[in-house]
């Protein structure tokens, strides 16, 4: 019996050694949302089949953003998608890139504003996410915008003509709009594109990183990341 | 409606379809294009072929990225609608940071993903596209797969930033698209000063004009900080630069500090066996930054420059100076309280002529000038001596063909002559020779403080950016701001900021060999004694006995003059 129970703790060390990674995001739909008790989206979709491909195992976790941010930089976890920016370079090792993200003015249809280059909307208002880098984008820029705490209703603003325009993500805006039943509004110009990465705290394995980079390259060779996006364009 | 009327407007409607590209061209010419060094007939002439050519790409939307400079902002916005209108192909240019624009190119080299159909990206680079095997050679592309959209009167011998963009194969692999120098920036009124010229006469010995030399610049810089102090009641500077540990920290020396200094060899545009980095290469094939290994980023000559900037920045510029970044530190010359600054972009010459500035008179000509820059004591003739940026259009293989070829028609219009001479008006970046000498820039060249100048004179073939003995840029370029900043801060001494940094690129050459690249990746040597490599004609180079030469200064006719 103790040769046994011996024998089975010694096998179970180097699986109790093989725990998921833990990968955190924020709520952010399309990219990442609940549905009937799951957690999916567009990022979510690409982030399974990444470590589908590199054979790894793992368990999404979603919080809110501030929340997210300080658990990967305090664990042996990841989070996605995030910018890969000059400051948090040193922080986290890095898997890039997860997803390529478009920014879009969209406008009223019956809006007569022409905007054929980010000028043109200079002396326009626009509605913004507060605190988001697309707003951050266009402040920097000596654009004037009028910010909400929530995306969705800069839909309404607009199909309202009460913002001239509204710059948004290309994946989420459809998908507020689509939701909230709008018909009234099209894109107008898509105006800047962004990387975005999974980001690992220095203490995940860096095998476990060149692993994940090698099938980050195969999926996109592959076309499977268009596929997954595509999906969510519709 | 009668079918006869019918007809004539559908006739009608027709002809205006298959002439609004020339029509529109006469339009854009006329509003927007009429400084050109062409003629009128010649632009028109230019034009028609573009429309031609564009054809074929009615149904694209070509996409490209550059940084954020004002000659950038003018394409975005106003020579993308130009080149829509004539050629009914529509573009979005868009502008970022320099940073994210290599991440970018990176990205899309590592993942053989189409981001862009092409890049503004700077010839800094040019090892690394070299290496790479992922960038298309211009050369090879305009006489193949590219023929047919070439523009006939491209006149690639009048760029004057092409020996910056050609690989050692002797390919072109990129097209300047705006070019910029980093040079000396004085205040030449209070350089004009008597009683100012008579004090520095009476302290140092010579005469207060533009410095030859560091030892120069350094008895200037205390001159203004120590003896001088007040102007008209104002406090002033003899010097001004930043130290902040940030990623801007990074190009304060890749931009040519070490080269200014004279760390690297002789060899325009880039020192060689021995560049501005203190990369060693054999054939072409880089063999190590460490004196070890006949490199030279941790020379005396390179311990030297970083020692300079940090004496200088503690001794001389605003008390704040260390902390701030290259953008908060880039507000201050404008403010005339800066007597001089040895590390200055030519980029930022339209934003100091505001007449509203304390830099420059009512009517906006300035009270500065801008000068060669001072050298080092290890700098010897037929060495570079500073920084010149060249952004520039590259085409990168994972692009599909047709994406490439009507991008291509893109970049060609903003650089062509119809365009380049009113583009150099706004953004004051010259590509062209041409353009450089025009009678337009004779007339507004007092307006600029030298630019046009330097830009004439054969000064400016010493200033050259980055070369081809960095192998992957992207790859090596934070290891400066992380060290310098070190010795900045005085966390550590230059010796050992410079051993450290030497030791670690070396390290990240090693990984790039690992990795591997198409052609000439690293190759480390074996590492020597020191002595040896110090002992070599060439670079390294040995330690001076007297690295403060006497201080030599000239009249600011002579320092353009100076070059030959």
């Amino acid at each position: 019996m103790k040769t046994l129970v011996l024998f089975l703790s010694l096998i179970a060390l180097p699986l109790a050694h093989a725990a998921p990674l833990t990968l955190i995001t924020e709520e952010l739909p399309p990219y990442a949302y609940r549905e009937g008790g799951k957690i999916t989206g567009a990022s979510v979709d690409i982030i399974k089949a990444l470590f589908k491909q590199a054979n790894i195992s793992y368990q999404i976790k979603m919080f809110p953003w501030k929340r997210a941010y300080e658990t990967v930089k305090s664990q042996s976890a990841c989070i996605f998608p995030i910018q890969r920016s000059q400051e948090r370079e040193v922080l986290f090792n890095w898997i890039s890139p997860v997803l390529i993200t478009q920014t879009a003015f969209y406008a009223n249809n019956s809006g007569d504003h022409q905007v054929r280059t980010l000028n043109d909307a200079l002396n326009l208002k626009i509605g913004t996410y507060r605190g988001s880098a697309v707003e951050e984008y266009l402040t920097g820029q000596g654009f004037k915008v009028t910010s909400v705490s929530k995306d969705s209703v800069n839909a309404s603003k607009l199909s309202f003509e009460r913002i001239d325009l509204w710059a948004a993500d290309t994946l989420s805006a459809p998908y507020f709009i689509k939701k909230a039943n709008i018909t009234n509004i099209k894109e107008a110009l898509v105006y800047f594109t962004t990387l975005r990465a999974l980001a690992c705290n220095p203490a995940v394995p860096e095998k476990t990183i060149s692993k994940l980079q090698d099938a980050l390259q195969a999926i996109y060779k592959t076309g499977e990341v268009d596929k997954i996006l595509a999906k969510y364009k519709k | 409606m009668p079918i006869k009327l019918l007809l004539f407007i559908v006739i009608l409607f027709q002809y205006f379809s298959v002439y609004a590209g020339p029509a529109e061209a006469k339009s854009w010419i006329n509003k927007e294009f009429k400084d050109s060094t062409l003629s009128q007939d010649q632009q028109v002439k230019e034009m028609n072929w573009f429309i031609k050519a564009a054809k074929p790409y009615q149904d694209i939307t070509i996409r490209v990225v550059s940084e954020r400079i004002d000659t950038h902002w003018y394409e975005a916005n106003v020579l993308t609608k130009a080149f829509t209108d004539i050629t009914g192909i529509k573009v979005v240019h868009e502008i970022t940071g320099e940073d994210d624009v290599v991440k970018k190119i990176k990205t899309q080299m590592d993942l053989g993903y189409n981001i862009y159909d092409m890049y503004i990206n700077d010839s800094d680079l040019i090892g690394t596209h070299y290496r790479s095997g992922k960038v298309v050679a211009l050369d090879d592309f305009m006489k193949g797969e590219g023929k047919d959209v070439t523009l006939p009167t491209l006149d690639i011998k009048d760029f004057i930033g092409t020996s910056f963009t050609t690989g050692p194969d002797g390919k072109l692999y990129q097209l300047p698209d705006q070019q910029f120098a980093n040079l000396y920036w004085y205040r030449q009124d209070w350089f004009s000063r008597p009683g100012l010229k008579k004090k520095f006469k009476q302290i140092y010995g010579y005469q207060l004009d533009v410095p030859v030399n560091w030892s120069a610049y350094e008895d200037i810089a205390e001159f203004f900080s120590v003896h001088v102090k007040k102007i008209d009641g104002v406090t002033v500077y003899g010097h001004m630069d930043y130290g902040k540990m940030d990623p801007s920290l990074g190009w304060r020396f890749s931009d040519a500090w070490l080269s200014m200094a004279g760390a690297g060899d002789k060899g325009i545009p880039n020192g060689l066996p021995v560049d501005e980095w203190g990369i060693r290469v054999k054939d072409c094939h880089p063999v190590g930054a460490s004196v070890s290994r006949g490199g030279a980023l941790n020379s005396p000559a390179a311990v030297y420059s970083l020692r300079k900037f940090s004496e200088w920045l503690a001794k001389y510029a605003p008390p704040d100076a260390r902390a701030m970044n290259f953008s908060e530190a880039g507000a201050w010359p404008g403010k005339g309280q800066i007597a001089q600054q040895i590390f200055w972009y030519t980029a930022f010459t339209a934003a100091l002529t505001d007449p509203k500035l304390a830099v420059t008179e009512s009517d906006g000509t300035p009270k500065w000038r801008m000068a060669p820059s001072p050298r080092g004591p290890y700098w010897q003739d037929g060495m570079k001596l500073g920084y010149q940026d060249a952004g520039s259009w590259t085409m990168l293989s994972s692009t599909p063909l047709k994406r490439r070829k009507a991008a291509w028609l893109y970049a060609q219009f903003v650089v062509s002559k119809t365009v380049s001479l009113k583009k150099m008006m706004v953004g004051l970046t010259p590509i062209r020779e041409s353009d450089i000498n025009s009678q337009k820039m004779t007339e507004v060249a007092h307006k600029y403080g030298g630019l046009i100048e330097f830009y004439r004179s054969a000064a400016r073939k010493a200033w050259t950016p980055t070369g081809t003995n960095v192998p992957d840029y992207p790859a090596l370029a934070d290891l400066w701001w992380k060290n310098a900043a070190l010795a900045a801060n005085n966390k550590m001494s230059a010796k050992q900021a410079m051993d450290k940094m030497a030791k670690e690129m070396d390290e990240r050459l090693q990984k790039v060999a690992d990795v591997g690249q198409a052609r000439c990746q690293p190759k480390l040597n074996t590492p020597k004694d020191e002595s040896f490599w110090l002992s070599q004609p060439g670079s390294p180079k040995a330690k001076l006995a007297n690295e403060k030469p006497q201080g030599k200064t000239q009249s600011y006719q002579d320092s353009l003059k100076a070059w030959k």
